[in-house]
């Protein structure tokens, strides 16, 4: 995987949240069009690390690149500019706002690009009839989809999706899921972070799992055994002689 | 019949105190801050009129179109500046910084003009009015000030709800981070609203001015007024705001006819009454936290 | 000020057995700064002897100012409640010594009572102004302050709007007038402080912490906030009841624009910010800056507030700590040792604490 080939690139990316370290000299590298998840239980640092490279959190050292260019100070809305959006844990709709008028909003800085309010229509039939509505009258994963409409339609290079599955029932999850590869075809490349490890590895075609905000393991999901991802998620030294029986 | 006539008068009145209201409103709503020097923009309002109308040739009636402009972007410059510095730290700072800086603002015109009082002339005009019967008087720069009051609420809510730039406006009073993550510079909005707030104020300060006197110390009534007419009508409506003016107004009338003295009491003890019984107003929506 | 250790075998004996770490209530002994504090309020109480007239009168005017700020820094730096209304108890305390003063009872006798009075009213007000939070309950103290105002100048028997002077003081010569009227004032602000020095290091000082810190948190801990904050309010209307209480002693004169001006908050509220909001030491740094501004530039009318305001102002946001806060900085020096410090042993304990224990040794 060479650097010049990276869209995204995070260069030994280190947070804090006051004096608590969150992220630990993280690196990776996205290529475009690629699927990355990242993954790691509760409190791995996998929010964080998502948040600082979509800009809401200063990183304490590290640098964060978008196809070259160094995003590492700029502003949330800068970034969106330059092609990075974030889909924020939680949806985080705009609780007063319809579903157009979200969509509107997402589309106020919006680059040249395929998705327009019109394309999300088409990719969420359901909208159509709803639009009019106030988002907090939505349910959770009518809430998620418009959330991810609503950064779609700016158009972004990297699409950084933060704990999709949460709060959801899983065949909602699923539906959402299954969204990703018609994205990819679009142009959009992915960053998620996901707690799911099972959901993360269906769909991605790299991950890297974080522990304690360090990164324990990293490859093609494919080449990674479920004893080596359950080792890194959980940060059990693999001793076989001391399993009890 | 005189009490007929106290209650139109207080809904004259309440004209004026939803101009004062609906800045603080709005500033609320978006930002969730209480600017305390709210009420004495309106009178730096004044005294900025008193200071340029001699030099821009204009009749005084018509010295907001000058004025207003000048504080909307006052407004913006200092949401800028040294609000947002205070909103960063939160909100607590701000209010101890509006507070300080309404303080300062009154000891500041009290060095530069003395205490006395001062208004804007606009000659005759003011005295125009029509009886209906003989108890009952309207003037018709009252009526004007309402009409003015009705227009530009109604600006305001249309502004929020149809067009771009008040999507925006809602987008970030409702979540201010969401909507950095889709490309809105939430400092440029809170000064757009903190520019209105002005604006309005500003204006309400120059109609007042034009209606009785003001003075340096004439801050904090506004601000008190334009305060319960918020929270009578209920915090987050902007026609609440209106409705709680007109309450306000006439609840001050009412007490003036028991006693003159009793005017601005009865207001207090009206407001209070809504605190204890209705603390959400009679529009509120959301609660004032 | 500072929990003593006990003897070493038993501190020995708590670190061999995983026993909850020190704690203590400051990081070093600080019983020597008690005798500090008693020697300064000694000092203070025989200044009338030692000072002119007006030096007294400036202390005395020291002293109330410190009151109310203390009892603003109480409201707003350990609860969060941030009032411009406490004026109303300034004016109602002064009224009330004016209303036991005319019925013969004896103007300094009355402060207490007074501030009682001020404290038990601060319940039923409570109830109204809790309602609203933030930026909205401070305008609201500010509607009640003026509606106690207005009440009362609407009462003609106690001077109307005018004001009313304060009878029973004229049997003392100047001399006893002076010295009265400032151990009065020296009282109330060693109560003053002193009182939220207690409340601080007590049970509801940690509540006060912890709500601070988290309310939602702190609620579900069984937490009662709402009980916690109405203490508090009650507190600083004592407290402030009490100062207009002795300005009315003081200024033998009590009149509604003086006592209930919303300038006393404006005062209190920039001495605590720029002193250092959220410390015992804070409000009287401030007070001393207050005072030293004020003398020299007294007579530049509204100047010092001016000033006093614009440095206020930039201090909440450049120096949100104050001059003590910054000053003190990470050392978190305390002269009113209000924490809790966890684990800090002292050079004494570490001399005489037993060896780590071998596997010969029985445990404790």
């Amino acid at each position: 995987m060479s650097a010049a080939s990276a869209l995204l690139e995070v260069d030994g990316l280190t947070v804090h949240h006051g004096q608590l370290c969150a992220v630990r000299d993280v690196s990776l590298s996205v290529r475009a069009g690629e699927t990355y998840a990242i993954i790691g239980a509760n409190g791995a640092g996998k929010s964080t690390l998502l948040r600082t490279i979509a800009g809401l959190h200063r990183a304490t050292s590290g640098r964060v690149l978008l196809d070259g260019v160094d995003l590492t100070s700029a502003r949330p809305d800068a970034r969106l500019a330059a092609g990075l959006a974030l889909v924020p844990e939680g949806r985080r709709l705009f609780a007063s706002l319809t579903v157009e008028e979200n969509l509107l909003v997402g589309a106020y800085r919006a680059r040249k690009g395929p998705f327009d309010v019109a394309r999300i229509y088409e990719l969420f039939e359901w909208m159509v009839a709803r639009r009019k509505q106030r988002a907090s009258q939505l349910s959770g994963g009518e809430q998620q989809a418009v959330a991810i409409g609503r950064a779609l339609v700016a158009n972004p290079r990297v699409l950084l999706l933060d704990e999709l599955s949460l709060g959801l029932a899983p065949v909602v999850v699923q539906r959402i899921y299954a969204l990703l590869p018609e994205l990819t075809t679009s142009g959009v490349t992915v960053l998620l972070v996901e707690q799911d490890v099972g959901q993360a590895t269906r769909v991605a075609t790299h991950v890297q799992c974080l522990l304690e905000g360090s990164t324990t393991l990293q490859g093609a999901p494919a080449d990674l055994t479920r004893e080596q991802i359950e080792a890194a998620y959980f940060g059990v030294a693999h001793d076989h002689e001391n399993l009890a029986p | 019949m005189s009490w007929l006539n106290a209650v139109i008068q207080g809904v004259l009145t309440g004209g004026f105190y939803a101009l004062f209201a609906c800045g603080l409103s709005l500033l609320f709503g978006v930002m969730g801050i209480i600017n305390l020097a709210h009420g004495d923009i309106a009178v730096i309002a004044g005294y900025v009129a008193v200071l340029l109308i001699p030099a821009t040739h204009l009749p005084v009636v018509w010295s907001f179109v000058v004025v207003v402009p000048i504080f909307a972007i006052g407004g913006y410059i200092l949401q800028r500046t040294l609000l947002q510095a205070s909103l960063d730290r939160d909100p607590f700072t701000t209010l101890l910084v509006t507070f300080g800086l309404s303080v300062v603002a009154e000891n500041a015109l009290l060095e530069a003009f003395s205490s006395n009082g001062q208004s804007l002339n606009i000659g005759s005009l003011i005295a125009y009015s029509f009886n209906p019967s003989t108890a009952i008087s309207l003037s018709y720069f009252s009526l004007t000030v309402l009409g003015v009051a009705v227009v530009v609420l109604g600006s305001l809510q249309l502004f929020l709800s149809r067009t771009g730039t008040g999507r925006l406006i809602r987008a970030v009073a409702d979540d201010k981070e969401a909507a950095q993550l889709v490309g809105v510079n939430y400092r440029h909005i809170f000064g757009i609203a903190a520019a209105i707030a002005f604006a309005t104020v500003a204006l309400a300060g120059i109609a007042s001015g034009m209606y009785t006197e003001f003075a340096p110390t004439s801050g904090p009534a506004n601000l008190l007024f334009a305060f319960e007419s918020v929270v009578i009508g209920g915090i987050g409506s902007l026609w609440g705001t209106l409705v709680g003016g007109i309450v306000l107004g006439i609840a001050q009338q009412i007490g003036a006819q028991i006693n003159p003295a009793y005017q601005v009491l009865a207001g207090h003890i009206v407001f209070l009454a809504v605190l204890a019984v209705r603390p959400r107003g009679l529009f509120g929506m959301r609660t004032s936290q | 000020m500072s929990a003593t250790p006990s003897s070493p075998a038993a501190t020995a004996r708590a670190a061999t057995a995983a026993a909850p770490r020190n704690v203590t209530r400051s990081a070093r002994p600080t019983a020597w700064l008690g005798a500090v504090g008693v020697a300064a309020v000694v000092v203070l109480a025989f200044m009338p002897s030692l000072v002119s007239q007006a030096d007294t009168s400036v202390l005395l005017n020291f002293f109330i100012l410190l009151t109310m700020a203390s009892m603003w820094n109480l409201l707003a730096g350990y609860a969060g409640m941030v009032s411009i209304g406490q004026q109303a108890f300034v004016g109602l305390g002064a009224y009330g010594v004016l209303v036991l003063a005319d019925s013969g009872v004896n103007p300094v006798a009355a402060i207490p009572v007074a501030a009682v009075l001020c404290a038990a009213l601060s319940v039923p007000i409570s109830l109204l102004v809790f309602r609203l939070r933030g930026g909205y309950f401070a305008i609201a103290t500010w509607v009640v302050a003026d509606a106690a105002s207005l009440v009362v100048s609407s009462i003609g028997s106690i001077g109307g709007g005018t004001g009313k002077p304060v009878p029973g003081m004229s049997s003392l010569s100047p001399k006893s007038f002076e010295e009265v009227t400032y151990w009065a004032a020296l009282a109330v602000v060693v109560c003053a402080v002193g009182i939220t020095y207690a409340l601080l290091r007590s049970r509801l000082g940690l509540v006060l912490a912890a709500v601070r810190d988290n309310e939602v948190g702190a609620r579900s801990a069984g937490v009662r906030v709402v009980t916690a904050r109405r203490i508090v309010y009650l507190v600083a209307a004592l407290g402030c009841g009490a100062a207009g209480a002795l300005l009315a002693v003081s200024q033998l004169n009590v009149q509604p624009a003086s006592v209930f001006n919303v300038q006393w908050s404006a005062e209190m509220i920039f001495v605590t910010m720029i002193g250092g909001i959220g410390t015992i030491e804070g409000p009287i740094l401030g007070t001393v800056v207050f005072f030293l501004l004020q003398q020299n530039l007294a007579h530049d009318g509204a100047w010092y507030l001016i000033i006093f305001g614009a440095l206020a102002v930039a201090i909440a946001i450049w120096a949100p700590r104050g001059l003590w806060g910054t000053a003190t900085g990470k050392l978190r020096v305390q002269l009113f040792p209000v924490g809790f410090y966890v684990g800090r042993t002292r050079r004494r304990d570490r001399r005489t604490e037993a060896p780590p224990p071998t596997p010969a040794s029985p445990a404790a």
